[in-house]
């Protein structure tokens, strides 16, 4: 079959990224050929289903703007010579098209499941309470044409629920380890230290972004200096995390309230050093990556209501342990306390605390990754393929 | 509220409501229609492409009762505008009515349908978009 993969192009290739490109390539060794249709964010127009933005209205919400011109802009791409087409982030789900299968991670959050929390800190409430009436309005007829979804968790279905009453056509897509080629990573790297002996770092693999809320890792690191941390990521907040971990060696990050420091989502230059036991690194190769994995204490993954959680699979995959936040989504999904990581407050402290519990206890860590280990043996590419190709079934049929 | 944050949030409004509303058809021109909102669930979807005389509607999901109602509410509507069309050329996703279903239920609305084609999109029978 000619199958058409839309994806809006936000010129970063993250886990998202890697997670297509390893659906493509499974779809090419089962025969179908693949064309992508992307939506260039740079390439997006000011004059939105025929209404003209002046700079200035622009400005004050250039979210919902962006948003309104991709579902525009995807409204109007031409899919028809595919057999199938294959949305992905929203709202490329805006495609019209009778055979439409969904991978779908997450709506555009900020107007729907962290509406609360980006309008408790935006400048203009009653314009953000406005855009997310107006995108859901968008959204709705939009998702309801979509022949069936492949939410990335249980999460994520219930979001489609809860929003848009959407059920019966809505399946959950179980991506495997998108590192190292979307092969089970055990079965390649060489042998590694063992969790929880001799470790060179506390690990956090994520992107700098508003809900990935890496502010907390940099805190826990403040607070718990003997440990060693490095933060593997880019984006638009890592300056932000970075003045805030430098920020943080001027006081006693014990008495620090960690929810400001991510709430705020200031744009702050960094202009104290960072501590010495924390690095912050981005381009990291495959096999430094791999590197970092195998002789991690443990990965921390302090995200918001994460929609799957990629490196959580990836940080089981390597048999270490993971801290996520209890209010995590669905990476609390993932880990089941004190069996295969530790799930604890959204704070520095509470993170910290448990870095050093690990740190301190070594068959512990030990205990919990090889736990993370047999759960990470769920989610295989295998596996999701099938889902894969039963969903693309279900769509043809 | 500044008159610039009044100023977004009626350009917001706008955007959704050119979105959701339908549009009127054009005789050159293809169009996007989108159902009110106020029709609760309008699954169907609707790209009205013209070509010369013959309009195809594409509806892109499984027909079920109300979204079929919807069709037929549209499609009234546009014969009512366009007197001169002799034909309408519908393909449904999933077709779970009839061609006389159809044409019967735009009758019962009082409007006459000189010729109506449905032709139902199905691997197999129509063959696929690359074949």
């Amino acid at each position: 079959m000619k199958i058409a993969i839309l994806k809006p192009d936000y010129g970063i290739h993250g886990g998202f990224e890697r997670l297509l490109d390893e659906i493509a390539r499974r779809l090419i060794t089962l025969g179908h050929s693949i064309s992508w249709r992307t939506v260039q964010s740079g390439h997006l127009s000011k004059s939105i289903f025929g209404t003209d933005v002046d700079e200035s209205v622009y400005s004050l919400h250039p979210e919902f703007f962006r948003y309104a011109s991709f579902v525009d802009q995807f409204s109007e791409v031409d899919c028809s010579r595919a057999d199938l087409v294959l949305s992905s982030q929203p709202p490329s789900f805006a495609v019209s098209h009778p055979r439409h299968l969904s991978i779908f991670y997450h709506h555009c959050r900020i107007f729907y499941d962290l509406a609360d929390e980006f309008a408790a800190h935006f400048p203009y409430p009653e314009v953000h309470a406005a855009a997310v009436t107006a995108v859901r309005q968008l959204d709705t007829p939009l998702l309801e044409c979509v022949t069936h979804f492949l939410a990335g968790s249980n999460d994520v279905a219930a979001r489609l629920r809860t929003y848009n009453g959407l059920s019966d056509n809505v399946t959950v897509f179980s991506a495997g380890s998108i590192f190292g080629g979307g092969q089970t990573v055990l079965e390649k790297r060489p042998p590694s230290r063992e969790s929880g002996g001799e470790f060179e770092q506390v690990l956090c693999v994520s992107r700098h972004e508003f809900p990935k809320r890496t502010e907390l890792f940099a805190h826990a690191m403040a607070c718990a200096p003997e440990l060693p941390g490095v933060s593997v990521g880019t984006g638009g907040q890592r300056d932000s995390v970075m003045a805030i971990s430098g920020n943080l060696t001027k006081t006693d990050p014990w008495t620090v309230n960690s929810g400001p420091l991510w709430h705020g989502r200031a744009n702050l230059v960094p202009t104290t050093p960072i501590p010495a036991n924390v690095r912050f690194l981005t381009n990291v190769s495959a096999r430094e990556l791999d590197y970092l994995y195998r002789n991690a204490l443990c990965v921390v993954a302090p995200s918001l209501k994460e929609d799957y959680g990629l490196t959580a699979v990836e940080a089981m995959s390597y048999g270490k342990p993971l801290i996520v936040c209890s209010d995590g989504g669905a990476l609390t999904e993932f880990v089941e306390h004190e069996v295969s990581g530790l799930i604890v407050e959204p704070t520095g402290q509470a993170i910290a605390e448990a870095c050093r519990r690990l740190a301190q206890n070594p068959d512990m860590a030990r205990q919990l990754g090889q736990a993370a280990l047999q759960k990470s043996l769920h989610y295989t590419w295998d596996q999701a393929e099938r889902q894969l190709v039963q969903a693309i079934d279900r769509v043809m049929s | 509220m500044t008159p610039d944050e009044q100023l977004a949030i009626e350009t917001i409004n706008n955007i959704a409501e050119r979105r959701s509303s339908p549009i009127e058809m054009s005789s050159n021109t293809a169009n996007v229609i989108q159902p009110p909102t106020a029709v609760a669930t309008p699954t169907v979807a609707h790209r009205i492409a013209r070509k010369g005389k013959r309009i195809a509607l594409k509806f892109v999901r499984a027909c079920t009762r109300r979204i079929f109602s919807y069709i037929v509410s549209r499609l009234a509507v546009f014969a009512e505008q366009h007197p001169t069309w002799t034909s309408l050329k519908v393909q449904l996703g999933v077709l779970d009515v009839t061609m006389i279903d159809l044409q019967q239920q735009i009758e019962d609305l009082g409007v006459q349908v000189k010729e109506l084609q449905v032709r139902c999109i199905a691997i197999g029978s129509d063959g696929p978009p690359s074949a």
